[in-house]
Parts: C-alpha cells; structure tokens; sequence
C-alpha cells in the first residue's frame, strides 16, 4: 500500500510540471490549448523565442553564480549560528530566540529602502553582493531556526565530552555538529536554494543592468506576454525548473535516507 | 502578492519625500540610467531605442527592465526613497502626482519641444502649469469587436459616431444571439473591467463630472443627475447580463475570453492590441467609445520623466530622442502604443496598413479629444478606494448609494 499512496503523490506532483514541459511543445502566438489539447506537441519553436526574446543563458548562468556562493553560505552562517545559540545560558538563549522569531514578522517590504541605502552608501549597488549578503544571517530566520532545532537534539554530553577533549567551540561544530545534523543542513542547503533561485524582488531592487539580471526577472518579463504566448513563457519556465530539480536529485538522498538517525531531522 | 507589493508601493510613495534629492540608479560613470517596464517583446524595442540613441549620438544610457508596472513603480519608489532613482524612467499619469509634488522631477523646460503633441497628453503631465515630463502615450478606451460574432448575430459593425444607445442595443442582440448559442453564459457580449478609469468616460459622455475641479480636486461630483446616469448605464452593463459574472471573470481575465472567442466586444486600451494581433480564429476591429448627451473618452497615457540628479541634461538628450519622431516610430511599430505625437500617430508605422485593426484611424481620432483623470498627490490611493467600492456595486454586492458614501468616507480627509 505504501508504495502505491507514494506512487500516487507522486504522480499527483508530477502534474504541474508534465503540464509545464508539454506546453513549452505547442507554437508560440497560438489561443492556449485547452484539455486534450496540451497533448499534442508541435515544436520546440517556444524555446527558440524564449532564448531571443530573453537571455536566458547568461540569466541562467547569473542565478547560478549566486546561489553557488549564497546557499554554501547561508548553510554555513545558519548551521554556526544554530550551534552558537545551543550553547547560551537559558536567559541569553531565550533572547536569541525571541529576536529571531521577532525577525521572523518583520514584512521583507519594509527592508527595501534601508538596504537599498546600505547598498548604495557601500557602493554595491548592481553587484550581487546584495543578492548574496542576506546568506550572512542565514537567509531566513527559519533556517537558523531549522539548524538551532537539529543541534539541540544532540545530547548535551557530546558536546561536554568534544570540549573535554580540548575541542574548540568552531572544531566542535565542525567535527561533532556538522556530521550529526547533515541531513538537516542538507534541507537548510535545499531551501536556501529555492529562496535564492526564484527570488524576485531583491534583484528586481537591486540590479540595474540587464547583462546581470537573474532568472526570475526574465521569466517575469515573458510572463507578460499575453496567453497567446504561453508555451514561450512555460519554455522558460522549464529552463528554470531543470537546474533545481538537478540539485534535488542529486542530494535527496542526503535528506530522505530512512535509516536510523540520517534523514530530515536526523529522525 | 500583487496586492501586498501594490500595499508597499502606496506605503512607499510616502516615503519619496525621504530621497527629495535625485541621484541616479546606477553607477557612478555619469552614463543616465533609463529604467523601463515592459513584456519581453516591448523591452526588446526599449533595447532598440537605447541602441539607435547611441549609434546616432555616440552618447551611453544604461538600460534597467522591468517586467511590468508593480515591479517598475517598486523599483523606483525603493530608488527615490534611498535617494538614488533611475534618471529616466517611465511613469503613468496617475502615478504622477506623488512624484512631481515632492519636486523630485527635472522640469522639461527647453528640452523638449511641446509642439506636435497631443493636449490632453501634455495636460496630464503639467504640474502647476509647468510640463515636467514627456508622453510616451496617448492611449484610449476603444470597442474591440469579435467581427465573425457580430456577423452571426445578424448585425452590422458600428460606425464612427455611434450612440450609447446604438451601443446598448447591440449588446442586448449580441446577448440574445449568444444565449441561443451558449445558454451557460459562456460566451458573453461584452467584456469591461470595472475600475473607475472604465466608469469615468461614461460619467463624462453622460455630461456629468468626475472630480467637482479636475486641476484641485477636494471630492468626487458623484452626486449629479448626470454623473449618475452615468454610473447608473456602466452599471447597467452587469445587470442586463451583457458582460461575464464575477467569478468567470476571475478563472479566466476578459482579454483571455476576447483572444478566445468567447467575448463578441471588449472594451480596453490600445494595449491589448500586439497580443490581438495573433488573433487567427476569427475577425477582429475596434470601434470607438459610444457617445451620449457627449463624447468621452479618457486618456491612458505613459510619460518619460527625468529625476532631478547631475545628470538629467544627459537624461533630457536621451528623452528628446526616445519621445521624439524616431523612438516613437519604433515604438508604434511594436503596435501597443498610440504614439503621443501626431505626425507619427498618422504615420504608416502607427495605422501599419494590412495589420489588424483595420481601423486603427480610431485610435488617432480619439486622441485629439481625449479627458484625463486626476494627476494629483494622492490620486492613486484615491482612484483604487473609488475603483474598488464601484466594482462591488458592478457586481451588486452594494447599492451605488452606498458605494458613493463608502468612496466619500474613505476618500474625503485624501483629496
């Protein structure tokens, strides 16, 4: 029974994006199909259209850039700073969690103009500094909070034991933490990639040069096409999806393993 | 999330008189950064513009895209309050006001000549008699009509003058036609968002008013006899069943259901033209806004504006060509603009002989007599509170009393 309910969610998942990929196939500047008719395949002239109209190479390339860098990052500063918040006094840590969970409601909106004038007095603007700085304080508060979660799970001892043994607070992280809580670090990674992969607004904000720009803001832009142009939209769109769903197959592993203290969690 | 980015622009138009001082986007080369919105295709003639701009005067802008008009209006909002804009940008009249009453924008003064512009367009963009950008656009409100529905229901396609009248009466036919054709309501007559920019033309052609002083208004002159015959016929249009219900309206947008067939006319900008054109399924034309006791349409119209910085006598050489003949030649050759000056509205590359719309002239003839809305500080908070109250009296969800006392109340401490 397990295998057909997953079989199943799977396939219920999979919808979406066999929708997507038979619609890139159908002609450009067409009424978009409807029913049966996404079955049928004309071409790939969509993708032709999507790369001129677009430049999806270089945008492809941009939103790589970034998440190479951001999202090791923001694995690294979550994972050190859920550790470091593991060892506070009850008073200290209480505060650190109540500041994160404070973070957690301020509207992303009403940090626009303060970091813009940030990156504009630092002279960052049209970099990808401030694509990536936000990898710094781990992203999302929800990441630190992920990592805190997963390191507070290992025994208290451990860790005595690591410090006894005259491991430093960093040495401990690395080899005690780090190890224990990769399935979760290894969530905290996939994340943090689907946060910067498709993030919007930043670049929107941020970016001025169109050689720069990132794939969100090309997939936007055909988006505004109109439904005739549909499958060059949804063209662009399987572009965009092919690199994310590359990333999860490769680590899925990590963060789905079954066995006994490896998986989500370490469950 | 539109809503909620259209919530933080509003916030943030606030927050431009924080950055009074303009500055540039960009980097710190003195090359003006151009920032504009656009579907891929219309960014790709931006492209062209800025090109042809630099071929033929040697001279750099820096092109910054958006994808539409929320992001654009985020962008610039954000760059303003940080005191650090683009030096050209794109902005719509009715987001004019709260720009230009924070001093934030380079006067046109003797960069650009006037001459040759259409009024209404210029109007719009006056601030305190003072021109203080250049239009791009000089767009209205037309009839686009599924010429192949019109045939079947028996019925000819109107002519240049037609009444409300003429314009009901062939609603309701179409409506009668198409019940025998599509007794679910499918298919509908006509297709109209209701949004006060879509209400505003029948107010005035109906002889009443929209604002009691259009260059200082203090509220809404809603409460004429005229202004509520007005209200009262694009209400109309809901109630005798002419247009789609709410909810098929939210599963699928009225430009989707012109594209598909399935509205027999539609009434929006010149906008939706480039998308029509791929239109191959049936026949298609516009036709102009009906008239009643008088005409009435109303002006959609984009202006380049320059934001006071270093820079702006390079930011004004770049306006005077991309609003001048050659940029707006290769924007009315793109098909989605009414170009704001004459010559070039008239020209082969606007009417584009052998494209639809055949009678594109409509568009032209409109644009000499064209009304505008309000441009002032506080308009956009204004329009989106009357647009929202009288889409719920569309949808007889609330009287037009009590739409009219919830737009005074909301509105009356904004004016």
């Amino acid at each position: 029974l397990r295998p057909a309910a997953a079989a199943l969610a799977c396939a219920l998942f999979t919808i979406p994006l066999a929708i997507m990929v038979l619609g890139s196939l159908h002609d450009p500047g067409q009424a978009p199909p409807v029913g049966s008719e996404l079955l049928g395949i004309d071409s790939t002239a969509a993708y032709g259209k999507a790369f001129k109209l677009v430049d999806l190479g270089r945008e492809l390339l941009n939103s790589l850039t970034v998440v190479l860098f951001a999202v090791p990052l923001t694995v690294l500063c979550a994972s050190v700073t859920g550790f470091a918040m593991t060892r506070l006094g009850p008073a200290a840590r209480r505060l650190a969690l109540g500041f994160t969970l404070i973070c957690l409601t301020i509207p992303i909106s009403a940090l626009w103009v303060p970091r813009f004038a940030v990156w504009r007095t630092l002279g960052m603007l049209d970099t990808y500094v401030p694509l990536i700085a936000p990898a710094l304080v781990g992203t999302s508060p929800v990441l630190v909070l992920l990592a805190y979660w997963s390191a507070r799970r290992l025994p208290g001892d451990l860790v005595d034991a690591a410090r006894l043994e005259g491991l430093g607070p960093l040495r401990t992280w690395w080899q005690v933490v780090v190890p224990l809580t990769r399935p979760t670090l290894f969530a905290i990674g996939a994340l943090a990639f689907v946060a910067h992969w498709s993030n919007f607004i930043e670049p929107l904000l941020y970016l001025f040069d169109p050689a720069k720009s990132t794939l969100p803001l090309g997939l936007s832009a055909l988006r505004q096409l109109g439904p005739t142009e549909f499958p060059v939209l949804l063209a662009g769109a399987v572009v965009a999806t092919v690199p994310p769903v590359l990333a999860f197959a490769l680590v899925q592993r990590r963060f789905l393993d079954d066995t006994r203290g490896a998986g989500w969690l370490g469950r | 999330m539109v809503m909620a980015m259209r919530r933080a622009i509003t916030v943030m138009l606030a927050a431009v008189a924080l950055g009074s001082c303009g500055g540039g986007g960009g980097g710190n080369d003195g090359v003006p950064v151009v920032q504009v919105f656009g579907d891929a295709q219309e960014l790709a003639v931006y492209r062209a513009v800025a090109k042809a701009y630099e071929k033929k005067t040697g001279k750099r802008v820096r092109l910054s895209e958006t994808p539409d008009r929320d992001s654009h209006l985020a962008k610039l909002t954000t760059g303003f309050a940080a005191r650090r804009p683009a030096d050209v940008f794109l902005l719509n009249y009715r987001n004019f006001g709260p720009f230009v009453s924070k001093g934030v924008l380079d006067p046109v003064g003797a960069h650009v000549d006037p001459a040759g512009y259409f009024p209404a367009a210029l109007d719009a963009f006056t601030w305190k008699g003072v021109l203080t950008c250049v239009p791009q656009s000089a767009s209205s409100v037309v009839v686009y009509l599924n010429l192949d529905r019109l045939a079947a229901a028996g019925v000819e396609p109107p002519e240049d003058g037609w009444t409300f009248d003429q314009f009901l009466r062939l609603g309701i036919k179409l409506r009668e036609s198409l019940s025998v054709e599509s007794p679910d309501g499918t298919v509908r007559a006509l297709g109209i968002d209701p949004s006060l920019i879509r209400l505003a033309p029948f107010i005035w052609s109906a002889g009443g008013e929209l604002v009691d002083d259009l260059a200082d208004p203090k509220h809404f002159a809603f409460d004429t006899p005229q202004a509520r015959r007005g209200i009262d016929r694009f209400l109309a249009l809901y109630r005798e069943a002419l247009v789609p219900r709410e909810i098929d309206v939210e599963a699928k947008a009225l430009g989707d259901r012109f594209l598909d067939g399935e509205l027999a006319m539609y009434m929006s900008s010149r906008r939706e033209t480039g998308v029509f054109r791929s239109i191959t399924g049936f026949k298609w034309d516009v036709a102009p806004f009906p008239h009643a006791e008088r005409g009435g349409g109303v002006l959609q119209s984009d202006a380049y504006c320059v934001a006071k910085s270093a820079r702006s006598a390079a930011a004004w050489d770049f306006v005077a060509f991309a609003a001048g003949p050659e940029g707006q030649r290769m924007l009315a050759r793109a098909g989605r603009v009414v170009p704001s000056l004459r010559s070039v509205a008239a020209s082969p590359d606007f009417l584009a002989p052998g494209k639809a719309p055949a009678s594109a002239q409509v568009f032209v003839d409109a644009a000499e007599n064209l009304r505008r809305l309000p441009n002032t500080e506080n308009w956009p908070r204004i329009e989106d509170a009357a647009s929202l109250a009288f889409k719920r009296a569309y949808y007889i969800e609330m009287t037009v009393d009590q739409a009219i006392a919830r737009i005074d109340n909301e509105t009356k401490d904004v004016f």
